[in-house]
């Protein structure tokens, strides 16, 4: 540091005076440019914010050929981040910055409370032109309908365009080499999990402190659930009572599993991207995971690995992210018509083939090694009507309250009743 | 503060005694001079009136939307004292001014005792014998935390301290410490020390920074009296620094106290309040009301006592403050 | 994170050159002066040297992580130095957040921000500390409240005022709502700074016949130059690293900012370790460097609000 003080003053401030004059000629000019732009009324702002997946890339090949179709609109593409939309999704959709068309989380509290309150608009003609209504899965649509603000039925408020879930990873070399065969039951599941202690291997990747716990409570619980519990649990169709066979069987299996060491003694401080590291890594011979785990694992493993369904009668996962069009869109039909070029069949098979789960696809075009273990997977659960949501849909706040007990529990600091009066309580209060 | 209020009466009549403007010797203009406005009030209007719109508009609709119900959108309902009333038995919210208690050992108590005693070190026992770059160079370093973006902080310390992985249990099972290898962030009993540990990473920059400063302003004829006493470094440290630098003291611990009751966002990057409960704060439990709950009125209430209870806490250390000032 | 502004007792030292906080380096030894170091100041040379070290470390992670591979960090975890070097976590996650604009944006907002704070401020504090106006117990009390209420608290009210004056969106509405918390910061600062303003520079240029707006711009003003440039630096680097109001404020990518920019490497579920390290690497660079260049005005202005 050879500057003085004072010379470095000096210094930054002709710079700082430099760039703010600069700042002030940009910002006209870029205000001009904008005002051109919007009395031509030419533009279509879309946003999304998955990042490096399938549909990401699914989406961005899509893009390219709309603006091939519509040479004569300036489009506007961001990406955006999951946490910008969390954090502030609503209030965008509630100002004229709110884009044409954008990616969105479905739920009660994001999606459902911005249609209860008119900023999303109803698709339920453009459902009719496409004849999304009827191509579309039931159980795909449904996490695009709200009435009031509910998720489940009514009309059309989001269309979603590929699938997820939440399976089991394992490490084929590790499975082979102890003996162990892909569990198809709960029962054979506990065997396996057991042989791996007994080999002196802990069995299970687990991020205590992250997703992994919720979803694997969660997914214990819909082994044991049929589908009125998951409409009674996520559409508010009947009462739901936390202290029936599914949940306690759920939570007192996690406490047992913790407490036979089948996950490390610290899981409580792991996150996920340590968990799954972890797994990549040849570590452990199981891990619970979504669908978007898919390419980073075939990616990162050095090992053979595959996919099971969760054993019992039903899985998480869903319909993916739906589009949405605001309400202050002012490209409705634009925005219409992209979705449908993302529904399309040219679309839907390169979404297979980049690694995701397609809706509209024939399964027999899909040719990558990827996609097909997790497509088999996903038919395997749509087949026996298996998918049973996400644990945080019903209630806003819902996932940090799960987290929360989940980590708990882990811990040891709640038992197994602490937790399910602690997660009733809170379900309870903030049911909408 | 403290200083602008009590030495304002002396002031005040010194100024209006030497005003060109209103002489005091002629009581008769005196009333009017009065009377007329003082010309440097329209100086005040710009400061006064941007923060009575920005920051007293929205502390105002704070106040109002916390005896609302509301989600953040459509209309508010008004539901009266009702958020006030489930605030007063929520666990939660009382087990988060506990933990802001601890934050203020940790983040203000802590770190001036070490800045203190670092700062001490620094002065008057490294610069005399290595020269005086050697100690600035080295406080620049301590420095440093206070000025990088708090998000990348809570990215660097979660690296350290992640049970497997983490850099810190890494070298613990490394040098057959593996026992005191612990779930820093996972176990309750241990995440709050494991945030606190990093706001003493952050916080002890600027308590060495002023309490340098305190020292050079001390009369050096003193510690080198003792010093041809035969005093040891230490016991000079502990009899005659200690106390000269009291008022810079205070003042960290003010300054450092009140941000600790409000802090947010170490919080917010390390552990988002986690595991369970073990780490929530009144600021980041208004936080999650707002945004994650979405329940706006019962955040804004959450948010309004805070204020209050901070306003009438800042209040009263400037008057223990004052006071102790007066009787110096 | 510099400890949250609150008023602090602040009062100069007599005979201390004025109005510029402390001299930083009190003590300008000549070699020979130097006491000899002897065996247990080595030792404790030694001691605080290490515990530099330690201070530092955690950035040193960032440099080795930015410059891994991912196969590498999943391997060897991320205290090891990188087997092969690679630029392209850096240039991907450079390009892939544009973040040319993000540091550009950072500059506008942090620049306006500590403009036009030091602007209101110095008014303020000219009123109340040489203009002695009445109730100015009550401006600085009702300043109190910026520091007492936790921002968070008010991100809903300032969304909904921005959207109502069209400033949603727009990187003022976050300039303005800092400039006004950080002014308040200011005026109290300065306010005791100029109340220990010599009486008889003041009193020499009223009597010349000086208004109060000359007596402002000519007298006052060049001579806390200094104090105002160090506090400006201060409102620079607090704007810099919030990140808060601008998530809430500026849904545009094309406004946001470098401390945002870390939330592009995370999405619900995934998150992504080394474009992680880039982006912290990138995130705390600017900061460090403006550290390096203003080191000795912001040391300096950390030690203006402890004195006497």
């Amino acid at each position: 540091m050879k500057l003085s003080a004072k010379k470095g003053l000096r210094l930054g401030a002709v710079v700082t005076v430099a760039a703010l004059s600069m700042g002030v000629l940009a910002g006209c000019a870029s205000a001009a440019t904008s005002d051109a732009n919007a009395n031509t009324n030419k533009t279509f702002n879309i946003w999304w914010y998955d990042d490096k997946t399938a549909q990401s890339k699914t989406w961005d090949a899509a893009l390219t050929e709309f603006k091939t179709l519509h040479p004569d609109i300036t489009v506007n593409f961001e990406q955006k981040t999951w946490d910008q939309i969390q954090k502030s999704g609503n209030s965008i959709l509630d100002s004229d910055k709110a884009p044409d068309l954008s990616e969105w989380n479905k739920g009660n509290a994001t999606a459902g409370s911005a249609s209860a309150a008119s900023l999303l608009t109803n698709l339920d003609d453009y459902a009719k032109q496409y004849k999304w209504d009827t191509t579309l899965p039931a159980s795909a649509l449904q996490v695009g309908q709200y009435t009031n603000g509910i998720m489940g039925s009514g009309s059309l408020y989001g269309v979603a365009t590929y699938g997820e879930y939440v399976g089991w990873f394992y490490n084929k070399d590790m499975f082979a080499a102890n003996n162990v065969k892909v569990p198809t039951s709960v029962t054979e599941l506990e065997a396996a999990l057991k042989t791996f202690k007994d080999a002196g291997i802990t069995p299970m990747a687990m991020a205590g402190g992250d997703y992994q716990i919720v979803h694997n409570i969660y997914a214990l619980a819909l082994s044991q659930a049929d589908t009125s519990w998951v409409n009674n649990f996520q559409f508010f169709a009947g009462a739901t009572d936390f202290n029936d066979k599914a949940w306690t069987y759920a939570v007192t299996t996690v406490d047992r599993w913790i407490k036979a060491g089948y996950f490390e003694p610290n899981v409580s401080g792991v996150k996920a991207d340590e968990s799954v590291a972890s797994f990549e890594k040849g570590t452990y011979p199981m891990m619970m995971g979504g669908t978007w785990l898919d390419t980073g694992v075939a990616g990162a493993a050095k090992f053979a690995w595959g996919k099971f369904a969760n054993p019992g009668t039903k899985s998480e996962g869903s319909a993916g992210n739906i589009w949405v069009i605001p309400s202050k869109s002012k490209q409705t039909d634009l925005a219409a018509e992209f979705i449908n070029l993302t529904l399309t069949p040219k679309y839907q098979t390169l979404e297979g083939n980049n690694g995701g789960i397609p809706l509209l696809a024939d399964p027999a075009t899909i040719t990558d090694p990827t996609g097909k273990i997790t497509n088999t997977v996903f038919n395997e659960i749509l087949k026996g009507d298996g998918l049973g949501f996400y644990p945080d849909w019903p209630v806003p706040g819902f996932y940090e309250e799960l987290l929360k007990d989940g980590t708990s529990l882990a811990t040891g600091t709640l038992t197994p009743t602490d937790y399910l009066a602690a997660v009733s309580k809170f379900y309870v209060a903030n049911k909408p | 503060m403290s200083s602008v209020l009590a030495a304002a009466p002396a002031a005040d009549s010194a100024a209006s005694g030497k005003t060109v403007t209103a002489p005091a010797a002629r009581p008769r203009s005196t009333k009017r001079a009065t009377r007329r406005v003082n010309p440097y009030v329209w100086y005040v209007i710009p400061g006064v009136l941007a923060f009575l719109v920005v920051i007293g508009g929205s502390f105002g609709a704070t106040i109002y939307t916390s005896f609302t119900s509301w989600n953040g959108l459509g209309t508010a309902k008004f539901v009266g004292l009702k958020n006030y009333i489930t605030l007063m038995g929520d666990e939660v919210f009382w087990q988060s001014f506990l933990h802001a208690g601890v934050f203020v050992i940790t983040m203000a108590l802590i770190p001036s005792a070490l800045g203190l005693f670092v700062a001490a070190l620094l002065f008057d026992y490294i610069a005399p014998r290595f020269g005086a770059r050697i100690s600035a160079a080295m406080r620049a370093m301590f420095f440093v935390p206070q000025i990088i973006p708090i998000t990348v902080s809570g990215v660097l310390w979660v690296w350290l301290l992640s049970p497997n992985d983490g850099v810190i249990n890494t070298i613990l099972r490394n040098i057959g410490a593996s026992n005191i290898a612990l779930n820093w962030l996972g176990d309750p009993k241990y995440a709050i020390w494991a945030v606190s540990a990093m706001l003493i990473w952050i916080q002890i920059g600027y308590s060495i920074v002023i309490f340098m400063s305190g020292l050079s302003r001390l009369d050096p004829s003193m510690s080198e009296a003792a010093q041809l006493d035969g005093a040891t470094w230490f016991q000079r440290f502990r009899m005659i620094t200690f106390f000269q630098v009291r008022p810079e003291l205070s003042v960290v611990l003010l300054t450092t106290t009140v941000a600790a009751l409000k802090v947010f966002a170490p919080v917010y990057v390390m552990t988002q309040g986690g595991p369970g409960n073990a780490t929530t704060v009144p600021a980041f439990f208004s936080y999650y009301q707002f945004f994650t709950t979405t329940k706006v009125g019962y955040g804004s209430a959450v948010a309004t006592v805070l204020a209050l209870i901070l306003t009438v806490i800042a209040i009263v250390i400037l008057n223990v403050q004052n006071r102790q000032g007066e009787n110096q | 994170m510099i400890a949250e502004p609150m008023p602090a007792s602040i009062q100069l030292d007599e005979g201390a050159s004025p109005l510029a906080g402390k001299p930083l380096k009190p003590l300008k030894l000549r070699k020979s002066e130097l006491v000899k170091p002897g065996v247990s100041g080595w030792l404790m040379l030694t001691v605080l040297v290490i515990a530099v070290l330690a201070w530092v470390f955690p950035l040193w992670l960032t440099v080795v992580n930015a410059f891994k591979t991912a196969p590498d960090l999943l391997e060897n975890g991320p205290v090891t130095v990188p087997t092969t070097i690679t630029l392209a976590n850096i240039t991907d996650f450079w390009t892939q957040v544009n973040f040319t604009q993000k540091l550009w944006n950072s500059i506008q907002i942090s620049g306006w921000t500590a403009l036009l704070a030091i602007v209101l401020s110095f008014l303020t504090a000219y009123a109340i500390g040489i203009g002695r106006i009445k109730f100015r117990m009550w401006v600085l009390g009702l300043f109190m409240i910026a520091f007492t209420i936790p921002q968070e608290a008010l991100i809903y009210p300032i969304y909904t005022m921005a959207k109502s004056v069209g400033l949603y969106d727009n990187i003022w509405s976050v300039i303005i709502f800092f400039a006004v918390t950080q002014s308040a910061f200011g005026a109290y600062m300065l306010s005791s700074v100029l109340s220990e303003f010599p009486m008889e520079i003041l009193e020499a240029a009223r009597i010349d016949g000086a208004g109060t707006l000359r007596l402002l711009w000519s007298v006052v003003l060049p001579i806390v130059r200094p104090t105002l440039l160090m506090l400006a630096t201060f409102f620079f680097i607090w704007t810099w690293n919030e990140f808060l109001m601008p998530l809430v404020l500026l849904p545009s990518n094309a406004n946001q900012t470098v401390a945002l920019s870390l939330g592009a490497t995370s999405g619900q579920y995934t998150s992504d370790p080394v474009s992680k390290a880039a982006a912290a690497l990138l995130g705390l660079l600017p900061s460090l460097i403006f550290f390096f260049i203003f080191q000795r005005t912001l040391l300096r202005g950390v030690t203006m609000g402890a004195v006497k």
